[in-house]
């Protein structure tokens, strides 16, 4: 396929971006919390992937990994300049749409796990979104990563914990 | 597998953050976006073009305190290296000493001494100051001012026998005269420090001394006849000398010019 690619053929490379858009876009948005921006960085990475086809090398992890590798990178650019611009939160859209009690209450179940994933660290939220939300084995994730798996199992660990001690810091606090 | 490490109501909560699906189009913005190379190349090259330069002013900002380190640290002083700038800022080189080469001795050439050169005009005594004749070291304060004097007087001398050359020979005559008079009667010295009934009772004691005054005193009158303008010049040398040396008047009787000093001649030069 990358063989396609570097002859540059745009059928190839529209199928590659068919294949792994929705992904890419489902990785950034949950390590950036906002759709407009994971857009734009699914968007780069795949660009990127057509600009250096030339220096592809066969036999590496494969298409998948490496954009996902580029997002992942994308995205810690994105946060480390996000936190030097601005403390701000990002303004998550208004649904307007009339909510009935079940989905005001699953709405609120999204909101706090939301927030405890955005108060992960970025490493430690990477990890989350590659072991549970992308079904990665640990051993793919930690590459992603750029890291051995000693390190990012010990990550992936901290960052069950704090999930765990957010959200059921939250429930007590609701029930009191 | 990695899903199953995490505790069902973990999972229960972590399945609520749920992805917005992707806005439509998105594909074609991709190949939009990529296949349009112009721009971002452009875009890519003047990135490229401002690394480029920060590369290049980093570079030269670190050779230029490497090589400023080395200078000021004598390393490159060491190994015979000069930068032009920093060498001369930071590691000045002192001043070269002026060579000074001595001149090699002339080679000795005997000369026959020349006679002592006896001088005869004398100096102008309007031009020489009688003070610049300064004590010295190594001389008393009271020895000094007798040669300033001695000095003085010599250039008086010599003022007057210029101006005066016709007298000279004849107030010479006048003056041996009178040193031998004193020189064959020493007891004259004597007696002229005394005053004058002094004097009178001192002669009477010694009747050849008061004759041979006598004799003398003929003689000076004689001279006076013969040469009164030679006689008038001592004596108004004579007068102004004592006006110089006698202190302020104590005794009248002392002060009185006394007979033979009134006809006295100035002393004899030395």
């Amino acid at each position: 396929m990358m063989a396609r690619v570097l002859r540059r053929d745009q059928a190839a490379f529209r199928g590659i971006v068919d294949a792994h858009a929705v992904m890419l876009h489902r990785i950034a948005y949950r390590m950036l919390g906002d759709a407009v921006e994971a857009e734009d960085v699914a968007q780069e990475a795949l660009t990127r992937l057509w600009q250096h086809a030339g220096r592809w090398q066969d036999g590496g992890t494969g298409i998948a990994a490496w954009l996902t590798r580029v997002t992942m990178n994308q995205c810690f650019d994105r946060l480390r300049r996000r936190r030097f611009s601005s403390d701000e939160a990002v303004p998550e859209r208004a649904d307007e749409a009339p909510l009935a009690p079940e989905m005001i209450e699953a709405e609120q179940q999204r909101a706090r796990v939301v927030s405890a994933i955005a108060a992960l660290p970025d490493n430690q939220r990477a990890a989350v979104v590659l072991t549970y939300y992308e079904d990665h084995p640990n051993a793919i994730a930690a590459g992603m990563l750029d890291m051995n798996v000693k390190g990012f199992e010990s990550l992936l660990f901290r960052a069950r914990a704090a999930l765990k001690r957010a959200l059921t810091s939250d429930d007590t606090g609701e029930d009191q | 597998m990695s899903r199953e490490d995490f505790a069902p109501d973990l999972r229960a909560a972590l399945d609520a953050f749920d992805a917005p699906p992707l806005r439509a189009g998105f594909a074609d913005r991709v190949m939009a976006s990529a296949t349009a190379p112009t721009a971002r190349t452009a875009s890519r090259d003047r990135r490229g073009g401002w690394r480029l330069a920060r590369r290049a002013v980093i570079g030269t900002v670190a050779a230029g305190m490497v090589s400023a380190a080395a200078v000021a640290s004598g390393l490159l002083g060491a190994a015979g290296i000069r930068v032009p700038v920093l060498t001369a800022m930071l590691a000045p080189e002192p001043k070269p000493k002026p060579v000074v080469v001595k001149p090699k001795p002339a080679p000795r050439v005997v000369v026959a001494p020349k006679p002592p050169v006896v001088e005869t005009k004398p100096a102008d005594p309007g031009l020489v100051d009688p003070g610049s004749i300064a004590p010295t070291d190594g001389i008393r304060p009271g020895q000094a001012a007798a040669m300033a004097r001695r000095t003085e007087r010599r250039l008086e001398r010599r003022a007057f026998i210029r101006a005066n050359p016709e007298l000279v020979p004849v107030i010479k005559q006048a003056v041996k005269a009178e040193q031998e008079f004193v020189r064959a009667n020493p007891e004259i010295r004597e007696m002229r420090r005394m005053s004058l009934t002094d004097r009178k009772a001192f002669l009477d004691a010694r009747p050849d001394l008061k004759a041979a005054v006598q004799v003398r005193q003929a003689e000076r009158r004689a001279f006076r006849a013969a040469n009164p303008q030679a006689y008038a010049v001592m004596r108004a040398r004579v007068q102004e000398r004592r006006a110089k040396l006698r202190p302020a008047p104590v005794d009248p009787a002392l002060s009185a010019p006394a007979a033979p000093q009134a006809e006295g001649i100035p002393d004899q030069p030395r």
